[in-house]
């Protein structure tokens, strides 16, 4: 039973990929403009060396046939190169999700982390003049046009007190190999590990804080719902009765039931974090997937969108699909 | 039990607009309707009272602040910006587009999306599959992804972003309309129906009676919604263009006088906010009223 209903998943999940890889690919080659005379530009371009560009890019193949190119390679996980950077778009899609990967963790981790602790805190004071004020401010930060929000922080934090810098990932001063990719763990490896750490969590808190508004603002909403929910059930009664401390019966008894719904809402969150994540990208210079895929759009790189997107969609896909295992380990009841 | 329920709230014909009276809010809530109600008159009736046109250039007034500042005159209440041009009156015309753009995208997406998602759940089988597949791809992208892609390929302006904010808002009415039908075509009281031989059209319309909450606030939702898309949009620079006026395109000139002019930022943004605010407020409520287990 648990076998099959896993196998009937994972065909509905393939399926969703080709459905996918149907989308990327036909929505690009939908967008007016040519790709070739756009990398070219104003220059000129004689015929022959045009019609030569397109046989190299494998653009004079009839549709269908670059499609069934396009499947064939995607099979192999070739994910083609890019017509502008002729680099493989696998490698520019690794290093762009590492940045992407970055802020969006850090963001997550502040709206998981501060969510939970004011839901809980607005729960355990219902009704109070401390909970309405929390939750009026949930709202209002579900209501945040996080473009908006992001430059009013930059304006008073950057601008005028000079806390945090502008824009980018870390000083242009600052020399820093790349090892993994993120920021904070390859400023360790650099000369002065302290001084390049201290500058890149100071590149990176403002971006991940204003990334972070909007999930904080639903996840805390949600704990404090769902644990408003769990607070009236039975057990909560006879946990108390046996003596426990409200700690105890908060953390250990009401926690675990009450963050299911919370999962459930950090699931559906990833795509919109990546919408988040685009416009937080082009406020704070941030080189991620947001201003790649924008590029891409921009030049018609065509192998650049259709497997941007093809990956960003199966991402997503595929950690909903984790999120759903994880739900099932959180709530033992789903498990038989 | 459940019978019980669904034919009382069968009969309940009660207006949502009761809900609506000063009485029934308390006053917190009254003051959102308020303020919603006079951006709404804004945006409709708004234009006819500006004494200045949204792309009237003033050479000679450029970047003048608001009157309470030092240099600030009554001639430009909110001040200007960095072409001259009239603050106010730019903020009272982008309103009537972000209403527009909100009200025409909860249109679209009902009329579109409410069918597919009813069919969806009416018919069930393999339609529901493939429509369920279809949300779900629309539902992995990164919603301004697929607005940028959509818009790039009908041409940057306001109608293309129209149809792209409508097409982001569509899944959530599918999903949330297929699952209010699926759970109401259930009840007992609609088998009944069935099995006294009640056409079609008399139980799609009872369906329909009983589910009208949950979508009405789902409309809330995605006008609210389609507000901050449209503006995200037009602050990447593909929704309005620039001689229109649009809260978001205003916020994207707005960025590189921030120091200097920061009026400019705040006034568009502030505008964003409290729209989406009082309706998501508003949606709030409204579910509460509906729902009172939820609270």
């Amino acid at each position: 039973m648990k076998q099959q209903s896993l196998f009937n998943k994972l065909g509905s999940l393939l399926f969703t990929l080709w459905l996918l890889s149907l989308v990327s690919f036909f929505l690009i080659r939908m967008v007016p403009g040519d790709p070739v005379r756009l990398m070219v530009g104003d220059m000129g371009l004689s015929e022959e060396s045009y019609n030569e560009i397109r046989q190299n890019l494998g653009l004079d193949k009839p549709i269908l046939v670059q499609y069934g190119d396009y499947i064939y390679k995607l099979s192999q996980f070739d994910f083609g190169q890019s017509f502008v950077t002729r680099a493989p778009v696998w490698n520019e899609f690794k290093e762009k999700l590492v940045a992407t990967g970055e802020l969006s963790f850090f963001a997550m981790l502040i709206a998981i982390i501060t969510g939970l602790l004011i839901g809980i805190y607005a729960a355990a004071n219902r009704g109070s003049f401390i909970d309405k004020t929390l939750m009026t401010g949930s709202v209002i930060g579900f209501s945040m046009p996080i473009f908006w929000w992001g430059l009013v922080l930059i304006l008073y934090f950057s601008v005028r007190l000079e806390l945090t810098p502008v824009s980018g990932r870390i000083s242009a001063i600052t020399d820093i190999d790349s090892v993994t990719g993120f920021m904070l763990i390859d400023a360790w490896f650099s000369d002065e590990p302290w001084p390049a750490f201290k500058d890149a969590v100071r590149h990176l808190i403002l971006p991940s804080f204003v990334l972070a508004t909007v999930p904080l603002a639903s996840i805390a909403r949600m704990t404090r719902s769902s644990f408003i929910d769990v607070l009236g059930e039975d057990y909560i009664r006879t946990a108390y009765s046996k003596g426990l401390t409200q700690k105890k019966v908060y953390f250990k008894h009401a926690l675990r039931n009450a963050l299911l719904p919370v999962v459930t809402v950090i699931g559906l969150m990833i795509g919109a974090l990546l919408t988040g994540a685009i416009l937080t990208e082009t406020i704070f210079s941030w080189p991620g997937l947001g201003r790649w895929l924008l590029a891409g759009v921009e030049a018609r790189d065509f192998p650049v969108i259709q497997s941007g997107i093809f990956l960003i969609g199966s991402l997503v896909m595929l950690l909903n699909f984790f999120i759903d295992i994880l739900y099932k380990w959180i709530n033992p009841r789903l498990r038989v | 039990m459940s019978t019980v329920a669904s034919t009382d709230s069968n009969l309940n014909t009660k207006s949502f607009l009761s809900y609506f009276t000063f009485k029934e809010m308390g006053w917190i809530t009254s003051v959102l309707f308020v303020v919603f109600v006079l951006f709404a008159l804004v945006a409709l009736f708004g234009p006819l009272f500006t004494v200045y046109s949204p792309s009237q250039v003033f050479n000679d007034h450029i970047l003048i602040p608001p009157f309470w500042h030092a240099g600030g005159s009554w001639a430009f209440p909110l001040g200007t910006d960095d072409l001259g041009r009239d603050l106010l009156t730019r903020l009272v015309y982008g309103a009537r587009v972000s209403m527009g753009v909100g009200l025409l995208a909860v249109m679209i997406a009902l009329s579109i999306g409410g069918t597919l998602g009813f069919i969806s759940s009416y018919v069930g089988g393999r339609v529901d599959q493939f429509v369920m597949r279809f949300t779900d791809i629309l539902m992995s992208l990164p919603s301004i992804l697929l607005a940028i892609i959509i818009v790039t390929i009908l041409g940057s302006g306001l109608l293309p972003g129209i149809i792209a904010v409508s097409i982001l808002s569509m899944p959530a009415m599918i999903r949330l309309v297929r699952v209010t039908v699926w759970d109401e075509k259930e009840k007992l009281y609609i088998m009944a129906s069935k099995s006294i031989g009640a056409s079609h059209s008399n139980i799609v319309k009872n369906i329909l009676m009983n589910c009208r909450g949950p979508i009405l606030i789902q409309c809330m939702l995605t006008f609210s919604e389609a507000i901050l898309n449209i503006s995200a949009l037009g602050f990447l620079g593909l929704g309005a263009q620039p001689p229109q006026s649009e809260w978001g395109t205003m916020l994207a000139d707005a960025k590189d006088y921030i120091e200097t002019a920061p009026w400019l930022l705040y006034f568009p943004g502030l505008c964003i906010l409290t729209v989406v605010l009082c309706f998501n407020l508003l949606g709030d409520y409204l579910r509460d009223k509906l729902d009172p287990r939820l609270k």
